[in-house]
């Protein structure tokens, strides 16, 4: 007597099923991780407009900061200058000082006739305003 | 020696006068037209400025001064707020056209009282540092604080928007304006030399202290010799308000003038430097480079350095 073998069937079955649930957990686990890709890579675009915007800012406020210094630099080159000249100015005031006061006589200031002479003809008169009250 | 033309009437409550130089040619403007301009444009200053007219612009402005109500200014009421607004900074609150409550207090003669509004916080009266003025340049509204006079900057004001009609028509003629005291010259006198003006003797004598000589310029004299009472309280005042104190001051002085380009700011200049007293007035003056005459109370008349170079003759 020749024994009939025995397919498991119930064995494939279970095999035909996992590898059918396996599938579809992986396509679910493809899916989720692509549209989470697409998330960190729309956020990271994001961040980099920022960073951009960030560095043509940075870029402009180290141009500014870079000609102020130029600017206060030419500034305090011409304070000293101009401390160099008032030192002078003042050197050649003190000469003058002692100049004028060892004059004998102030100089006249331009004459001016007064005094007895009568007053020139006038073509106005500057004075109070107004009737007095 | 060319021609001269000469006219004469009253305006804004004191003599005005305009001499021209030189004959009419064809093409040029007539001096008598000149002078209708002139007279024009010191009748539509009185009309808009005038403190002793209730129906004045600057009356009205008065009357709603201190209400938080926007008044439309006309182009010269709104030159003239702004221009005192300035001298008051310029004259570091020398000049201050909030005097008005304190001339009438003194007992001016003439002038309109301002209404008297209920006090909210600080009142924006003369010498405080509060905004008296606010201003809306794009609509041309105007609101104040308090009420303001136009006796220390009027007549200056009208000289010079005068002296800008008449000034393009003179076509090389001279001319000189006078308003009660205040002049404004262009070009020579009809001797071909500058105008030669007097300086009025506050004492009341008839010959001048000084002689000035003056070519394109104004010139302008702040004297208590005619405008001067008795006070309710039976002191003596007179119109130059010292703005710090609300009284009458310069101590020791009896005039001041002031030559200057413009006849405005010859105006206030010789009102701040007045208020200076005799004793500050001359190193307020020389600091600020003007040229200056003053006559002390008892008649001793000074001077600049810058006055002296257009002095021509003094009578002491």
């Amino acid at each position: 007597m020749v024994a009939t073998e025995r397919r498991p069937v119930h064995l494939l079955g279970i095999v035909g099923l996992s590898a059918a649930i396996y599938a579809v957990n992986l396509a679910v686990i493809t899916e989720l991780q692509a549209a989470g890709d697409s998330q960190v890579t729309a956020a990271q675009a994001g961040n980099r407009t920022a960073l951009d915007v960030l560095r043509v800012t940075n870029a402009r406020v180290a141009g500014e900061v870079q000609a102020a210094t130029g600017n206060l630099r030419t500034t305090n080159s011409l304070y000293l200058d101009a401390t160099q000249a008032l030192i002078s100015l003042e050197a050649r005031l003190a000469g003058l000082g002692k100049s004028a006061s060892a004059l004998q006589a102030l100089p006249a200031l331009p004459s001016v006739s007064s005094g007895s002479l009568k007053a020139p003809v006038i073509h106005a008169t500057t004075g109070a305003s107004g009737a007095k009250p | 020696m060319s021609e001269a033309s000469s006219f004469s009437t009253r305006s804004m409550g004191s003599p005005l006068r305009l001499q021209v130089t030189g004959s009419t040619m064809a093409g040029v403007a007539p001096a008598d037209g000149l002078w209708a301009q002139a007279v024009d444009e010191f009748r539509v200053v009185d009309a808009e400025l005038s403190c002793y007219r209730s129906d004045s612009l600057l009356g009205r402005l008065n009357g709603s001064a201190g209400s938080d109500t926007w008044f439309v200014a006309s182009d010269r009421l709104y030159g003239f707020l702004a221009l005192a607004d300035r001298a008051r900074r310029q004259t570091r609150g020398r000049f201050d056209p909030r005097v008005l409550p304190a001339l009438v207090r003194l007992g001016h003669p003439g002038l309109i009282a301002p209404a008297e509004r209920p006090a909210t916080g600080e009142s924006g009266g003369p010498g405080s540092r509060t905004t008296w003025l606010f201003r809306d340049p794009r609509r041309r509204r105007v609101r104040l604080r308090s009420a303001v006079d136009s006796g220390g900057l009027g007549k200056g004001l009208a000289l010079r928007w005068a002296g800008r009609r008449l000034a393009p028509q003179l076509a090389g003629r001279g001319a000189l304006l006078e308003a009660g005291g205040d002049i404004a010259a262009w070009g020579s006198a009809p001797d071909g030399h500058p105008w030669q003006v007097g300086v009025e003797d506050p004492g009341g004598t008839d010959e001048p202290l000084a002689v000035v000589s003056l070519g394109d310029g104004a010139i302008s004299t702040s004297s208590i010799a005619r405008q001067h009472w008795v006070a309710p309280d039976g002191r003596p005042a007179h119109h130059l308000i010292d703005p710090l104190t609300g009284e009458p001051g310069g101590d020791g002085l009896a005039a001041v003038t002031v030559a200057t380009s413009d006849p405005a700011w010859a105006e206030v200049w010789s009102k701040a430097l007045f208020l200076e007293g005799a004793r500050r007035i001359g190193d307020e003056a020389r600091r600020r480079g003007l040229a200056a005459w003053w006559v002390e109370a008892d008649g001793t008349l000074r001077m600049t350095p810058s006055a002296r170079l257009r002095t021509i003759w003094s009578a002491r």
